[in-house]
């Protein structure tokens, strides 16, 4: 029996801390249709140039360089969860030892990401009265101890616990309390939870792997951190991250990930759509996909013939038209159902300024944006992540957001309400919809 | 227009590009700096085992090498080109060239490889009548022997035995009997050898007399006696001893000294000389004087 997630991360951090030390760490990302591995070497004396850092948000003080990648086709591995432990074991090996050989260092501690497991999102309040009127971290500590655990299910593992805001008395939107004096504290706190299988996959694949798992991130919330500007981030949006097999949903307010969901949907949909529709293989089909799909059609496109190989070795004739009138109704499909999780989480509250940011895979289809401007009803932006230094510019587009994020979020994580002295051992339980309403109400 | 041509078909096996859990593990472990170190180091002591082993049975070895190379060089020494089938002396006399030849004692056909020419030119001069010999093998598979033969220019006699000296004192051969080399003359006495060269400068200088020496006497290793036949002796000088010869010629060509009756002549002191008559003559003399003086003696 493995040990309850939560209970583990404070060794998880320690790890991470001593990876990051020693000054090596590796990065693995387990999505739907591709794995990667990143190397990420951290070095106090680099110097990251001002044309890197203008306009990004690069974690301070924290320098590192990307010293290996690799990345593989996925396999055994289906809406971000491991399906087939044997062919996923063997995909991480692939990545693993090509991202060592370019590094040529060996892989010890390793960070995964992952998107699947069917998150959820809650959050919770914690008070406490403060002793001597000064914050300090056990009053944090105390505070977090006091928050109600909701009742998540006895077969879910609290992935993320991160305390989003901080209020002394009437006072509220503080970002660290600590110094600060009143009589009482309240602690917001965003936990998010998955199913307890699907990381206990990823953790037994891992270790078959003879890596040590250095942390478990919600890839998501880390394309967020990579594809989102300080002001969006800061000023409050949405990021969508349309995967493979996932179309992660994430809300960002006040530097702060306080929503954070999925539609069980993504790029692979829309090549089993094209699949089906022209009865042509899977690979045919996402390679047409890639070369002409499209989501705006003009008359233009019915001129537009492509000829491919079908099933039955005949070649067969189709319109772009025809393409995208397959491609448009799932992405539709998807846009809406991101949208509905939008509207669930409260993100209409956020009056003007909404902003939603597309990356993922799926993000780079042409007439997306125009597309998602007009079913999410708000300004949309498609995003990359930023630059990193050392990563081959191959591996920068909006499909690596999540691996980016995540050597964003290895070298400057956010604290995590186990990093905090005390030990968290219940939790509240209420509404998102509460907490959302809560900030806008008090912002 | 565009083509999009399958790239795989279905019954294709593709290649799995994920490496097995071994091959991971090795890749991890060759990766890591330390067990990298310890597989050299561990190379390094096998090398100096192996080494260490191979010295420990070297004797069997070498001998296993040997054993081989004989076979080997077996092959090369009996192939024609090495192959040496006869002695050549380069010599008219035939006594010479058995001795050699018995010296040698080479049992042919050998292979030159075989032969050390240095060797056998060492055994060649180690016999007494060769004074110098030159040893090469020639190409078409002779032993040539070059010899150069001591001149003997006199006897000396060594008690009973008869030796015959070149003219640096070394031994040549030995006769039984004088008769065999009447031409050459008789030295004798202790230390001889060392001075033939003396001896035959004073026989040169005694010409006519020749035929009256019967030898040249060392006398204490420093002077010489000339015997002559009817019994007479010349005593020369230990310096000078050629002066006393030419001055003893002399006196024999003007007075025939050496024909009267005299048993020895004293050159020892070339100022002073000596003549010894015999016991007879001087017996004769005295009864001469006193016949012609009239005294008695």
């Amino acid at each position: 029996m493995i040990e309850p997630l939560y209970k583990v991360q404070r060794k998880l951090t320690r790890r991470r801390l001593n990876a990051v030390n020693k000054g090596l760490i590796g990065l693995i990302d387990i999505g739907s249709s591709k794995i990667v591995c990143f190397i990420l070497q951290f070095t106090p004396d680099i110097k990251v140039s001002s044309e890197l850092t203008e306009g990004a948000s690069l974690p301070k003080n924290v320098a590192f360089r990307v010293v290996g990648v690799a990345t593989t086709r996925s396999r055994g591995v289906n809406f971000g969860e491991i399906e087939t432990m044997d062919e996923a074991q063997k995909a991480i090996r692939t990545v693993v030892q090509a991202a060592q050989k370019m590094a040529g260092v060996l892989l010890e501690d390793v960070l995964v990401s992952f998107s699947g497991g069917q998150p959820r999102s809650y959050g919770i309040c914690g008070t406490t009265k403060l002793a001597d009127e000064e914050v300090t971290e056990l009053d944090i500590g105390n505070a977090l101890m006091n928050s109600d655990i909701p009742d998540y299910g006895a077969n879910r593992e609290v992935i993320h616990a991160l305390p989003v805001n901080f209020s002394i008395d009437d006072r509220t939107g503080l970002i660290d309390p600590r110094g600060h004096r009143g009589s009482e504290l309240t602690v917001d706190l965003h936990l998010m939870t998955v199913d307890q299988s699907v990381i206990h996959n990823i953790i037994q694949a891992i270790k078959s792997c003879h890596l040590d798992l250095a942390g478990l991130s919600f890839a998501p919330y880390l394309s967020g951190i990579s594809s989102l500007t300080e002001d969006e981030i800061n000023l409050g949006s949405a990021c969508v991250d349309l995967g493979a097999g996932i179309s992660g949903v994430t809300i960002f307010l006040k530097k702060q990930m306080i929503y954070g969901g999925g539609v069980r949907m993504g790029g692979r949909h829309i090549t089993k759509d094209i699949s089906k529709a022209f009865s042509v293989s899977f690979d045919v089909a996402e390679r047409i996909k890639n070369l002409h799909g499209g989501l705006i059609s003009t008359s233009r496109d019915d001129r537009d013939l492509i000829e491919v190989d079908s099933h039955n070795q005949d070649k067969i004739t189709i319109s772009r038209s025809e393409l995208i009138g397959v491609i448009r109704p799932r992405v539709e499909e998807i846009l809406e159902d991101v949208h509905e999780q939008l509207n669930v989480a409260g993100f209409s509250n956020l009056h003007n300024n909404k902003k939603v940011t597309l990356t993922g895979g799926t993000s780079q289809l042409p007439g997306l944006f125009e597309l998602a401007n007009k079913i999410l009803d708000c300004p949309v932006r498609v995003g990359k992540p930023i630059r990193v230094q050392g990563l081959p510019h191959a591996t920068n587009g909006p499909d690596f957001a999540a691996a980016v994020g995540l050597a964003l979020h290895a070298g400057h994580p956010q604290d995590e309400c186990w990093d905090f002295q005390v030990p968290f051992s219940r939790l509240g339980f209420k509404k998102i919809n509460g907490i959302m309403k809560w900030f806008v109400e008090n912002w | 227009m565009f083509e999009i041509k399958r790239k795989t078909s279905v019954s294709e096996v593709r290649f799995d590009p994920a490496p097995s859990k071994v091959a991971y593990l090795a890749n991890r472990i060759w990766l890591k700096k330390s067990s990298r170190r310890s597989f050299f180091i561990m190379i390094l002591i096998s090398i100096v085992l192996f080494v260490l082993i191979g010295l420990s049975n070297r004797s069997n070895f070498s001998l296993l090498i040997k054993k081989n190379t004989e076979k080997i060089s077996q092959y090369v020494e009996l192939s024609p080109i090495f192959k040496v089938v006869n002695l050549s002396v380069i010599s008219e006399d035939p006594n010479v060239i058995e001795k050699i030849s018995s010296t040698l004692a080479l049992n042919f056909p050998i292979s030159s490889l075989d032969i050390d020419v240095e060797v056998l030119r060492l055994k060649v001069e180690s016999i007494d009548l060769v004074e110098s010999a030159s040893v090469r093998l020639t190409s078409n598979g002779l032993v040539e022997v070059d010899v150069n033969i001591r001149k003997p220019v006199a006897i000396q006699r060594l008690g009973t035995r008869l030796m015959l000296i070149d003219a640096r004192g070394v031994k040549v051969d030995e006769v039984l009997s004088r008769s065999q080399r009447l031409d050459l003359p008789l030295l004798v006495g202790k230390g001889a050898e060392k001075c033939v060269d003396e001896a035959l400068h004073l026989l040169l200088e005694i010409k006519d007399l020749l035929s009256r020496v019967r030898g040249l006497v060392r006398v204490g290793e420093r002077r010489w006696d000339v015997i002559l036949n009817r019994s007479q002796v010349i005593l020369l000088p230990e310096k000078n001893p050629l002066n006393a010869i030419r001055k003893i010629i002399s006196l024999q060509e003007g007075q025939k000294i050496l024909d009267r009756n005299i048993s020895y002549l004293d050159f020892r002191n070339i100022n002073r000389p000596v003549l010894g008559l015999s016991e007879e003559t001087s017996k004769e003399l005295k009864e001469i004087r006193s016949l012609v003086r009239g005294e008695n003696v």
